[in-house]
């Protein structure tokens, strides 16, 4: 492909790293990928790939922006308070990048949509804020392969992961159900730190990257927990569950499912 | 101080206080018991039985308003919290995986209580019942030695 000058100049800090270079850049030009929630994960993710010239993100979101958003959900701003999330995110990210096509998914995810919507994406980015669709991404990606970067915040903490099906470990591997309502305490006293959520989902987005680049080692079989209380930063080897019920020799789960709402952490 | 400085490498326990474990223990048998215990720089200063809200012989739940009222107690006293324990009817003093999986926040490895010591006692052989210490955290159980002074 030919990049016009004003690309050429836009890219060109990517362009005079080797691992990049034009080749890499116009990866990332093809490149498709779909966010799970335009919320405090998705907000920086969405900001660096379309920065990154990541020619197709998908936004799935079908919630609107509330004040309460805005202390960590930096795609969208006060002007934009009661608009859907992904139509604030595609103007967030369109006008950063003119090079970016923003789709919008607005619509709530279940077994029935998921894999719909998946599908045409190479890569799928995990920032929702509940139980049953964590593990309704992950199920789904593992179903069609596709690469899943996973992460979770809360208060002053967070994780990241990125699921390789049928090269490492899935989500289920490490935490093979949701946990039982009652164990969840209660949800609306969850607070969270709200520049944790860029720094998680800029690590988010540097796993994506180096994804579509092929450059480097992802975290596979790796989960990232950073503490920003202490700066702390640990791996943790997560192996493989030969007995995982979506991703192991016996899958017993070989249908999505639907697990009850029971809370939204609200990230 | 970064965490692992202020991890724990042991706890200690004064005598007395180890009997009001035990004694909590075994008036809770043949039910697991539970309770908090707050100190300082892993010496447990101050014992807290409490009451498991759903009695029985595999699990234990502490009940959420006795848990403010302790903490606060605590932090009055000056303490920390040192260690949370609880006891084991038929199985040895060591974590059993619902233990380890309460020990994080559900769906991530982010600890609930980052600086506390789990204790348990076993009570299988309750002529001879056993105290071990355990910090879980990252994902892993390891070790840290009680020593009853």
């Amino acid at each position: 492909m030919e990049f016009t000058e004003d690309q050429i100049l836009r890219y060109s800090r990517h362009i005079l790293l080797p691992e990049v270079g034009g080749e890499g850049q116009e990866k990332l030009l093809n490149a498709k990928v779909v966010l799970v929630g335009a919320g405090g994960l998705g907000s920086p993710v969405g900001y660096y790939l379309a920065a990154a010239g990541v020619g197709t993100i998908g936004v799935i979101d079908n919630d609107r922006v509330e004040i309460s958003n805005l202390q960590r959900q930096i795609a969208h701003n006060t002007k934009r308070l009661g608009v859907l999330k992904a139509e604030s995110a595609k103007e967030t990210f369109e006008t950063l990048n003119h090079d970016v096509n923003v789709v919008m998914h607005k619509e709530r995810l279940s077994s029935a949509n998921i894999k719909g919507i998946i599908k045409d994406y190479d890569i799928v980015v995990d920032g929702s804020d509940n139980f049953p669709t964590r593990y309704l991404v992950n199920d789904a990606c593992v179903m069609l392969k596709k690469t899943l970067i996973s992460a979770a915040v809360f208060r002053f903490e967070g994780q990241v992961m990125s699921i390789y099906p049928g090269q490492g470990p899935c989500y289920r591997c490490l935490f093979e159900v949701p946990p039982p309502a009652g164990m969840v305490p209660s949800c609306q006293e969850a607070g969270i730190l709200g520049v944790v959520t860029g720094v998680i989902g800029t690590l988010q987005a540097t796993e994506v990257v180096k994804a579509i680049l092929g450059i480097g080692e992802p975290l596979r079989g790796k989960l990232l927990l950073w503490n920003a209380l202490d700066m702390s930063f640990r791996t943790v080897k997560v192996p493989r569950n030969k007995e995982c019920p979506v991703c192991g020799e016996k899958p017993t789960i070989t249908e999505l499912i639907d697990y009850e709402q029971f809370c939204s952490m609200s990230h | 101080m970064t965490r692992d400085e202020e991890r724990a490498v042991a706890l200690t326990i004064a005598r007395h206080d180890l009997t009001t474990i035990l004694d909590h223990c075994s008036a809770a048998y043949p039910n697991e018991a539970c309770g908090i215990l707050g100190g300082t720089n892993g010496r447990v200063g101050k014992v807290y039985p409490m009451r498991n809200v759903r009695p029985s012989p595999v699990s234990y739940e502490m009940d959420a308003a006795e848990q403010f009222r302790v903490m606060k107690d605590i932090r009055q006293a000056g303490l920390v919290l040192v260690g949370i324990f609880h006891s084991h009817i038929s199985s040895p003093a060591y974590p059993s995986s619902v233990d380890v999986e309460q020990a994080y926040w559900p769906g991530t490895l982010f600890p609930n209580y980052p600086e506390a010591v789990y204790v348990i006692l076993s009570l299988r052989d309750q002529g001879q019942p056993v105290i071990k210490g355990y910090l879980i955290r990252d994902g892993a159980v390891s070790d840290v030695p009680v020593n009853v002074e």
